[in-house]
């Protein structure tokens, strides 16, 4: 259970120990202060990629479809490909913010025993620069940690492999051998695909001590992206919300896209896969996509948008309740005007799909779950 | 496989908009002037600003004007900042010929509504296909003359185009075929017997179709809106018979991509086809691939008066049983 949204005397009490300052001298942030808070670091990215002289791309929709790898954007590398493709990465290099999607919980979204680390919507924050200053680029990170997110270098670790000889010398020089952890992952955790032919990356990771506990959690990473011998670029890739979970002591990555009204579902595994399916539905929707059709994001979206009201049953909530709660999410989180929300749509999407499932005759598995689910939810009321 | 584009929902309409009439199909020079008066006065009573495209007024030797003409309204009528929807003048038989120059990105750009049907029924879907943008098969300019038994479809015009929430398809309480625009004095309305449910169940999905000849006219073409997950609006004019029906719907049936259909919506049928509902039974019930999709009939659009506007691209959940049908309107 989230300790800073629960509203009694035991937990005010609690609330006061939380509130004091961590050791990136920060303090967790309540749901109507997450918006403001991604924002601010968002900008102080791009306010310090500019001053280095770096050009800002602009973002593209999710669903845009320009990197035909992928289902969804799920990176800046996307709209970075074509200036690896065509070798013109500009020095000293160009940045964006990318809103992304990483769809991995979908599968298991009816799995109650499993809990979503991740959400699958997030903002990054990227670079890429010119395939020689893979030096200046990793100084250019440091300083942004150190200088602009005036994080401690004690409280910053790089993740490096033995064998990438190039980026550990460089890593080297940059930060103090105490802060580097060498092969302590699986090779495969050093590299990267990025779905176009022939090129591949090396990367090391950086991570910030975890201000609760003991160890680290990645926050990015450091990219070199060549083709075979041929260095094409630098990338560097950031997440807004793993780094704020980490500053802030958030309990998830979600609590930077917070929604309002789940925080007392006792079952943190379905509060948190609730919680994705209702912020991936809604951004999805936004952009136009509809769980209509054959094609995979389709589908996917179709499974996020069916669990809704596995969710809705599994916590006893009402069609209504549910319309609100995606409301004032979709509100907060875009700040459209009400004619341009999107949580009454789904909410129709959601009923139509369960008058579906009260009608058919024939039912997979998933659908039996869904259906048990709001069958409970109905003898209950 | 097709890709279903990204839905674009065209911004609802409000009294005071400025509507844009043009011509893709048949001139405006076909209306008496009476009946263009008409119009007018109905658009502007309800509301409504209006301008004309610069060449709906030419008229060639089958009634319509140049592909060029034609094009150039369409594309200024989206292109133009004052202009918030886009009327059609009449039906007729030959937007087909302008698919291929249409400038669908302009058009995606500029989402607007457009409404029309019958033969528009073709640049409606196309748009769709094309660009993931609902368009309205509903009144034309020239339906807005209709001076009695207007009043079902305006209502239903006004809640698909000028607001934003999911609503029920009701049955209206009567209707007719009359040639009103002949004589508007002389006018039968006949008490509406409801809905012809011919197959029962569930069915939800995107909104493609319209006049079925129509849509048959796209069949394996680039336009074609494609059939995932859809439910099928289906209606015909005058020119139709029993037999012609049945070979459009089993033309649609042998389309590769026809498992994706979900259910079946047809509207009523002027009294000259001499369809019946026992006809349309014998025509439905001999196709093993419609015994699971439910199938409503008689409905409120087509050629008989009232016109309901529906939104191609849009989603419709459909639930039939032996003797109740709901219809609502999801996302238009």
């Amino acid at each position: 259970m989230s300790e800073i949204f629960k509203p009694n005397l035991e937990r005010n009490e609690k609330l006061t120990e939380e509130t004091e300052k961590n050791i990136y001298n920060k303090e967790k942030f309540s749901p109507e202060e997450a918006k403001e808070h991604v924002e601010s670091l968002i900008n102080n990215f791009k306010d310090y990629y500019t001053s280095l002289g770096y050009q800002e791309v602009s973002s593209v929709q999710i669903t845009s479809g320009i990197d035909s790898t992928v289902r969804f954007i799920g990176s800046h590398i996307s709209v970075f490909k074509p200036y690896l493709a065509e070798e013109r990465v500009p020095t000293p290099g160009v940045y964006m913010r990318q809103d992304c999607l990483r769809t991995r919980n979908v599968e298991k979204l009816l799995d109650d025993s499993f809990f979503p680390n991740w959400g699958s919507y997030f903002s990054s924050i990227g670079a890429l620069s010119a395939p020689e200053r893979l030096k200046e680029v990793c100084d250019e990170v440091s300083d942004f940690l150190e200088k602009k997110l005036l994080i401690a270098p004690e409280n910053i670790l790089i993740r490096i492999s033995s064998t990438d000889g190039d980026l550990l010398d460089i890593t080297r020089e940059c930060y103090s051998e105490r802060r580097m952890e060498i092969d302590s992952r699986k090779i495969e955790y050093y590299r990267h695909k990025i779905g176009m032919e022939g090129i591949s990356g090396r990367n090391f990771n950086i991570a910030l001590r975890n201000p609760d506990t003991e160890g680290f959690a990645d926050i990015g990473n450091i990219i070199i992206l060549e083709d075979g011998e041929k260095r094409l670029g630098i990338e560097i890739a950031l997440g807004t919300s793993t780094i704020l979970k980490q500053l802030h002591g958030l309990e998830h990555v979600q609590d930077c896209t917070p929604v309002i009204g789940l925080e007392t579902i006792e079952n943190q595994a379905i509060r948190r896969k609730f919680e994705d399916a209702i912020i991936t539905s809604t951004v999805l929707y936004r952009e136009g996509l509809r769980p209509f059709g054959q094609h995979n994001r389709n589908r996917i979206l179709k499974q996020y948008v069916r669990s809704l009201s596995y969710f809705r049953g599994k916590t006893g909530m009402d069609i209504d309740q549910l319309q609100q709660i995606i409301s004032n999410f979709e509100n907060k989180e875009f700040q459209s005007p009400t004619e341009d929300l999107s949580a009454e749509t789904i909410i129709e999407f959601v009923k139509a799909f369960e008058n579906e499932l009260f009608i058919k005759k024939e039912l997979t598995d998933d659908e039996k779950k869904i259906l048990d689910s709001l069958e409970q939810l109905k003898n209950n009321n | 496989m097709i890709k279903i584009k990204n839905l674009i929902k065209p911004k609802k309409i409000k009294k005071g908009a400025h509507i844009r009439v043009i011509a893709p199909v048949r001139s405006l020079k076909l209306l008496s002037k009476t009946t263009t008066k008409e119009a007018l006065d109905r658009l502007h009573e309800f509301g409504f600003e209006l301008s004309f495209g610069k060449h709906v007024n030419e008229i060639d030797e089958f009634n319509s004007s140049s592909i060029a003409s034609r094009l150039e309204d369409l594309h200024d009528a989206f292109q133009d900042k004052k202009v918030d929807a886009i009327l059609t003048v009449i039906g007729g038989y030959n937007s087909n010929q302008l698919l291929q120059y249409v400038d669908y990105e302009l058009i995606a750009k500029n989402p607007k509504i457009i409404c029309g049907f019958s033969d528009v029924t073709v640049l409606a879907n196309a748009i769709t296909a094309k660009t993931g943008m609902i368009t309205y098969i509903g009144p034309h300019f020239s339906s807005w003359a209709m001076k009695y038994g207007l009043e079902h479809s305006i209502e239903s015009f006004a809640k698909c185009c000028m607001e934003e929430s999911a609503y029920d398809f009701i049955p209206s309480k009567e209707w007719s075929d009359d040639p009103w625009y002949l004589d508007q004095e002389k006018r039968d309305f006949i008490p509406n017997e409801g809905y012809w449910i011919l197959n029962t169940g569930h069915a939800f999905g995107r909104i493609i179709g319209g006049h079925a000849r129509c849509l048959n006219a796209l069949q394996g073409t680039q336009f074609w809106p494609g059939l995932d997950d859809s439910v099928l609006i289906l209606e015909e004019d005058a020119e139709i018979n029993p037999q012609l029906f049945d070979r459009q719907l089993q033309s649609l049936i042998q389309q590769h991509d026809f498992k994706g259909v979900r259910g079946i919506l047809i509207g009523r049928f002027q009294k000259e086809t001499k369809m019946t509902r026992k006809l349309l039974e014998r025509i439905i019930n001999t196709k093993p691939e419609l015994q699971n999709l439910p199938i409503i009939a008689n409905a409120d659009f087509g050629h008989t008066t009232p016109l309901a506007t529906l939104p191609v691209g849009g989603s419709v959940e459909i639930m039939a049983t032996d003797d109740n049908v709901k219809i609502r309107i999801i996302e238009h």
